[in-house]
This record gives structure tokens, sequence and C-alpha cells, in this order.
């Protein structure tokens, strides 16, 4: 994964996938307390750290998924 | 083992760790645990200096160059590394490996470190947060990562208990993107960040025997 730069267009989408999530579910993720979506959220339009953990980790897959890395490995098994 | 307990966090990997301790016990392979506030850099290095242990494994939170136990950091490149040279270790720590597991294993031919180069996530249903051994969700990310100390208590290398480990990861997202929930895909994401951000530094033929 690499720390490419982030863009708004890469924050909105992150954002909406995010808002997809169930309320029930919590991410731990970092040095953080595991966070509820909205806390997510507000970390991902703050571009802090957590928050941009957040975004490279979506991108990530959502490239990997593209690339068909992601259902190549997961037919492999 | 560490076992350090403040947080949400640390009480999941804690709690889920018990599966380590039982196989252990069962297998008959000692084991130290270092738990709650005795997760201090000072009783980390006592023990390791003064008991030969082969495999270290680390829960807690972390950060390139460095993991912490109870509220503090008891391990960091550079400054006390060196006591892991030659044995394995497996850090189920945020990033670790990008710097820590570099330095733990350099100018060793034995030594191996099973990290992660970024971080470590996963999920927990609120549902179940009193009582984390009952959360299923939890249980496809901390299962799966305790396939690593399982199956080198079994025997195995530290590159097959890497791939054990990582194959279960696999198995765990296409059983769950089968599902029509609205939380599938985002399981199957967070585990897909830890399948590839899982690595193994120094020698992958180590073994606990």
């Amino acid at each position: 994964m690499t720390n490419e730069e982030i863009n708004q267009e890469m924050k909105e989408v992150v954002i909406m996938r995010i808002e997809s999530m169930p309320s029930n579910l919590k991410l731990s993720i970092g040095n953080n307390r595991s966070l509820t979506k909205e806390e997510m959220i507000r970390h991902v339009k703050e571009e802090d750290f957590t928050g941009k953990q957040i975004i490279n980790s979506h991108i990530s897959f959502m490239k990997a998924v593209a690339r068909g890395d992601f259902t190549r490995a997961i037919t492999s098994v | 083992m560490t076992l350090p307990r403040h947080d949400d966090v640390t009480e999941y990997l804690s709690q889920f760790s018990q599966q380590i301790e039982d196989f252990s016990k069962e297998k008959g392979v000692e084991i130290k645990l270092l738990k709650n506030k005795e997760v201090t850099k000072a009783n980390f290095e006592k023990v390791i200096k003064s008991q030969n242990y082969k495999m270290v494994f680390f829960n807690g939170h972390g950060s390139e160059d460095s993991i912490n136990g109870y509220k503090e950091t008891i391990l960091q490149a550079g400054v006390n590394d060196v006591l892991l040279k030659d044995r394995i270790v497996y850090a189920r720590s945020c990033h670790a490996a990008v710097i820590l597991g570099v330095k733990c294993t350099e100018n060793s031919k034995e030594g191996c470190f099973i990290g992660y180069d970024r971080p470590f996530q996963f999920y927990v249903d609120t549902q179940w947060i009193g009582n984390p051994l009952k959360d299923n969700t939890a249980r496809l990310f901390l299962e799966s990562s305790n396939l690593i100390p399982i199956s080198l208590i079994k025997g195995n290398s530290t590159s097959y208990a890497d791939e054990n480990s990582k194959r279960q990861m696999l198995k765990n997202i296409r059983k769950i993107i089968l599902k029509p929930d609205a939380e599938s895909f985002k399981l199957a994401e967070a585990l897909w960040n830890n399948f590839e951000g899982q690595v193994l530094k120094g020698n992958p033929l180590a073994k606990l025997e």
C-alpha cells in the first residue's frame, strides 16, 4: 500500500462506503479505542493520521478488487 | 505473551489470546503470561533476560518502531530490540514490522518477526463488547491471527505459520462475502488489509523445536 496523495474525491468515496456500515460495528485501527462509524467519518474528514489510515485501507482494497488480486486470492483457497 | 488490558481493543486481543494459552498448556509448552499492569518495560525485560523463551507474542498498540504494553512502550527499535535477537516474534500490533521487525531480525540468522506493515484492523459487534468471546465478528479476525502462534506451537515453521494464518483470512473473506449483509464487504476489506499487511521478516524456516 502506498501513501499516495489523498484527494477530495477519495475522501467522499470512503465516507460513502463508511456510511453504509451497520451501526452495530466498530472498527479497531491504530492506537485508538474502537471507532464508531461517526468517529471514522470524522477522522476521514479531518484527514488526520487515523483518517489517512482508513482512507488508505479503503483505496487499497478497491484497487485489489479492480486489479483482480482480491478475486484471485479468495478463489485460491 | 503480553496481555495488556486498558481499552476495548486490548481487552479483545487479550481475551482472544486465551485460545493460545489453552493450546500451549494442552501441548505441554511452557508459556509465561504478562497480564494487565504487569506489562511494563521493566517486567518485559526482566522476563526476557532471565528466561530463554524462544518465542515472544505481543498483543498491544504499536507504531513502526515500537510496541506498547500497559500504557507504556515496552519495546523500541534502537533501545531494547536486541533482546529479541534470534527469537521468533509475533506482534499483533499496528505497523511494527516496518522498522521494529527489521531491527529485530537484522544480523540474525535464526530470528524471525511476523507482524504488520500497516494498521492491524478488526471489527467488533457492539452487542458483545462486554463479552468479547461471544463476538463472532471479531472472531473472524482474531482467531485467524491466533493461527500464527498455534501453528508454531504445533512445530511448524514461521513461513508455514504466516501462510496458514493468511489462508484462514482468505477463507473467512470468502465465507462472509457470500452473505448478502451490509457488513460483508466492510469485514472483507479489513481482513484484506490484514492479509496484505502481514509480513514475515527474517528466517522463514525458524521453528520452536
